[in-house]
């Protein structure tokens, strides 16, 4: 069977040493063309495809500094395309996590494997497959940009110049740092510092972003900056994982979000099925023009949480289906209706609400 | 091989861009490798002028190289510096993480490093020789033979390759640059000391004992480049346990590692001292093996150089062939105490139990010491130079036409059966702490040391201690009489 060349890179016909199936075919600076939806979708089992979509896979991760257990038993995966957000405050257990995650800490129990790679038996595999973005902003500040890149492309083994030279000048254009290619990294603003350091993660096309929380520390102009930077690096290919303890950040840019408090995970989901998990199924407020005082039949599954003249509030489990029937018979009934929206429920509300529970059941203290 | 050398390169090339914009490490380098030879030049030649005076040509002679070997020493102390801050520094400024998540090996990242703390510091040192002695040649001071250049040459290179090798184990193993600052006095004295022996061996002049004492350096470099390998661990630099005392731990690991599984004083001995020696066995028999090997050198030594060196610089009166077996007969009575010498004058030396076991107490616990800044290799020299010493002593007993061997019968073989068993299991114990310190255990270097620390102690209590006891109280007592009787038989 013929496959798709990539432009760059080429196909691994067979996994790599020790690693999962499927997962070993993607290596590092190649590109993967043909996706969940390519030519291998109709000859390959669905299981098969979704484990060639999991590309950050932990599995009962736990590490113990001397009598101190600071991940205990985190598991999570992460798949090509998705964003991950392990959301939690300073000292949760975020960082240890990314550091087991890039094979730069080893778990004391559990496993973790990247692109199938596990990370105790192939860490040089791990650290090919990943690019990593530190807390801190990790710059040579005595080196200009091209210099920073430059040396990280060659530990990489980046040892063609031409290739090496176009990436790191579309690194620098990509993230609006041409002009300020030859400035010693001492010289850069903050937000300029980090994207460098983005550049720097993104230097041999890793397929798997650990990003350690890149915007702390940082003014919130220049934060937006980076957090747009990563928004741009979403791509099918590839696998974010970012720690966050900033909640906004956490649903602006993750697509399923991870909350974990002294090296626990409380809750892991979409930011609405966090919610819903939370605080029940989504609640929608209807408002009249003139007080109503009628009455209509309401589907069993409708609870009406609370009911004024001007005002109804009801909980709707299946609102596609539901809203617009109780919209109709309102009207049918003569009600003059004037909105219908759902009541808003914060990410900050759902966080907090997670770590009061978890307290209450004495998980964390 | 080469593709796995090239990463090392790029981490080189990289701290030495880093070092030469940077003027705190550029300023101290230019001036002991430029200012330093030029001022030494001027100190020098007014120094020689006014010795030239008095006609005392021979302290001329041997004022050049120590300041060949000074204008050497001071550029490496920055190697020091730079090697101290190569792997702490990256800690502290957190550019290490993003470096240790290359997929570079172990070896690789931390030959890089060790290298870049070389090379400028090495360059400096060259530049500073030759820069010295193309200075001193063009004021016409007298140079020292082109061999003994060399040789100062290759001290000096020894000497900074030793500092940077056991500095970066220490930055290696440090959490922050103050706490490996701190450290650095571990790699500072030992040098510092190893340049005041270099000094004592320049004074004879002589080539081989200073080639000696440069292989004996460039051993312990690489002694220090496998110890910072075997423990060099991504996870260390960036977890927590590093540095943290816990006193209270190392106690209870000195303890269990001292006394093992034993519950008694018996079995302590039967089962954990015995295992103690099983284990030593191959250090033993090595230094079994280097007795007669260290008293061939010895012998060899004063015949090749002391015996021609007192020849030329000694004064008429102590001169080998001069000397008689009465003068010799007469310090060795003085030596001796009052009540068994038979002498009328007070002895030199106190020659009492108590005297004799505190001063080889001493030298076991100072050979130990050599042993742990040194990873076992000075312990050795040091058990050479001993055994040594009794080569030479053979050699001047034979020229004060003494009969050695009863000499040696009367005078040393009755405590020295239980002293020199002793020795020969201080030594091997402390160079077997050496190879157990640089050979991969899975341990942590803390958990190491402590055990080193207990088998040692466990070898001192249970085996040294009481055999230099038993030494003393011989050498005080038997050996003393019996050298007298043997000492008056050839008056």
């Amino acid at each position: 069977m013929e496959q798709q060349r990539p432009r760059r890179g080429r196909w691994l016909e067979v996994a790599g040493e020790g690693a999962d199936k499927g997962a070993a075919m993607y290596q590092p600076g190649w590109r993967w063309k043909g996706g969940a939806s390519g030519r291998y979708r109709s000859i390959f089992p669905s299981f098969f495809r979704e484990s060639l979509r999991t590309m950050i896979e932990a599995e009962a991760l736990s590490k113990q500094f001397d009598s101190f257990w600071a991940v205990r038993e985190v598991t999570f995966t992460v798949k090509m395309g998705e964003i991950l957000a392990l959301l939690g405050q300073n000292g949760a257990g975020k960082t240890t996590t990314i550091r087991m995650l890039n094979a730069l800490l080893r778990p004391t129990r559990g496993r973790a494997r990247i692109m199938g790679y596990d990370t105790l038996e192939q860490p040089e595999a791990v650290h090919r497959s990943v690019g990593m973005l530190t807390e801190q902003h990790s710059l040579y500040l005595r080196m200009n940009g091209y210099e920073y890149l430059e040396f990280y492309a060659r530990l990489y083994g980046l040892h063609d110049p031409g290739e090496r030279r176009r990436r790191i000048t579309s690194l620098l254009e990509y993230f609006g740092l041409g002009q300020a290619a030859y400035r010693r990294c001492g010289e850069y603003s903050k937000g300029m510092r980090q994207k460098l350091s983005l550049a720097r993660a993104l230097i041999h096309e890793p397929p798997v972003l650990l990003l350690d929380e890149p915007t702390s520390a940082m003014d919130p102009e220049a934060a937006q900056l980076v957090r747009q930077e990563i928004l741009r690096l979403r791509s099918r290919n590839r696998a974010i994982l970012i720690s966050t303890h900033n909640l906004t950040e956490a649903e602006m840019l993750a697509d399923r979000i991870a909350i974990i408090a002294e090296g626990r995970i409380l809750a892991a989901g979409t930011p609405q099925e966090l919610k819903r998990k939370v605080f029940g199924e989504a609640e929608y407020l209807l408002r009249f023009q003139s007080p109503w005082e009628g009455a209509i039949t309401l589907p069993e599954s409708v609870e009406v949480v609370e009911r004024k003249p001007m005002e109804w509030r009801l909980r709707v489990p299946q609102p596609q289906t539901m809203l617009p029937l109780i919209w109709r018979g309102l009207l049918e009934q003569g009600a003059a209706l004037l909105t219908l929206q759902e009541v808003p429920r914060s990410l900050e509300e759902t966080y907090l609400a997670v770590m009061a529970r978890a307290r209450e059941r004495g998980e964390i203290q | 091989m080469r593709e796995k050398l090239q990463p090392v390169f790029w981490i080189l090339r990289r701290e030495l861009i880093d070092q030469l914009r940077d003027w705190r490490i550029l300023f101290p380098l230019i001036v002991l490798s430029f200012f330093f030879p030029i001022s030494m030049t001027g100190i020098a030649e007014s120094i020689v002028g006014f010795i030239s005076r008095y006609g005392a040509e021979l302290v001329i002679q041997q004022l050049v190289p120590f300041t060949i070997l000074a204008v050497g020493f001071f550029p490496s102390t920055i190697a020091l510096t730079i090697a101290l801050e190569s792997i702490v520094g990256e800690r502290e400024r957190n550019t290490i993480e993003p470096l240790l998540a290359t997929p570079l090996e172990n070896w690789q990242l931390y030959l890089g490093k060790l290298l870049s703390g070389t090379v400028a510091s090495v360059m400096a040192v060259l530049f500073a020789l030759s820069f010295y002695l193309f200075l001193v040649h063009r004021r016409d001071v007298p140079l020292p033979s082109p061999g003994l250049i060399a040789m100062l040459y290759l001290i000096s290179v020894a000497n900074t390759l030793m500092m940077i090798s056991g500095a970066t184990f220490i930055s290696a193993q440090s959490t922050t640059i103050r706490s490996a600052t701190l450290s650095s006095s571990f790699v500072l004295l030992p040098a510092s000391f190893l340049v005041m022996a270099e000094a004592n061996f320049l004074f004879w002049k002589d080539l081989l004992p200073l080639f000696w004492i440069v292989m004996a350096v460039l051993l312990v470099t690489v002694a220090f480049l496998r110890l910072g390998l075997v423990y060099f661990e991504r996870e260390n630099l960036l977890g927590r346990e590093i540095d943290t005392l816990n006193f209270r731990r190392y106690v209870r690991l000195f303890w269990r590692a001292f006394r093992g599984e034993a519950r008694s004083v018996w079995e302590w001995y039967r089962y954990e001292v015995r295992r103690d020696l099983q284990q030593l066995r191959p250090a033993l028999l090595i230094f079994l093996a280097l007795f007669p090997v260290s008293l061939g050198l010895g012998v060899y030594v004063a015949d090749t150089v002391i015996k021609p060196a007192l020849e030329t610089a000694a004064p008429p009166s102590i001169q080998t062939e001069g000397s008689s077996r009465e003068e010799l007969s007469q310090m060795l009575r003085r030596i001796l105490p009052l009540s068994v010498s038979g002498s009328e004058e007070a002895p030199a030396i106190p020659l009492s139990m108590g005297f004799i076991f505190r001063h080889n107490l001493t030298s076991t616990i100072f050979v130990f010491l050599m042993g742990l800044v040194s990873l076992g290799t000075m312990g050795a020299f040091a058990y050479l130079l001993n055994i040594g010493l009794l080569g030479i002593v053979w050699r001047g007993l034979e020229w004060a036409q003494l009969s050695p061997l009863k000499l040696y019968l009367f005078g040393v073989a009755p405590h020295g059966i239980f002293e020199i068993p002793s020795m020969i299991l201080s030594f091997a114990t402390v160079f077997y702490m050496g190879v157990r310190l640089i050979t991969p255990s899975g341990k942590t270097i803390s958990t190491i040391l402590i055990e080193n620390l207990a088998l040692w102690a466990r070898l001192m209590v249970a085996l040294i201690i009481p055999l230099l006891l038993i030494a003393a109280a011989v050498e005080s007592s038997l050996t003393v009489f019996l050298l007298k009787a043997y000492l008056l038989s050839i008056k």
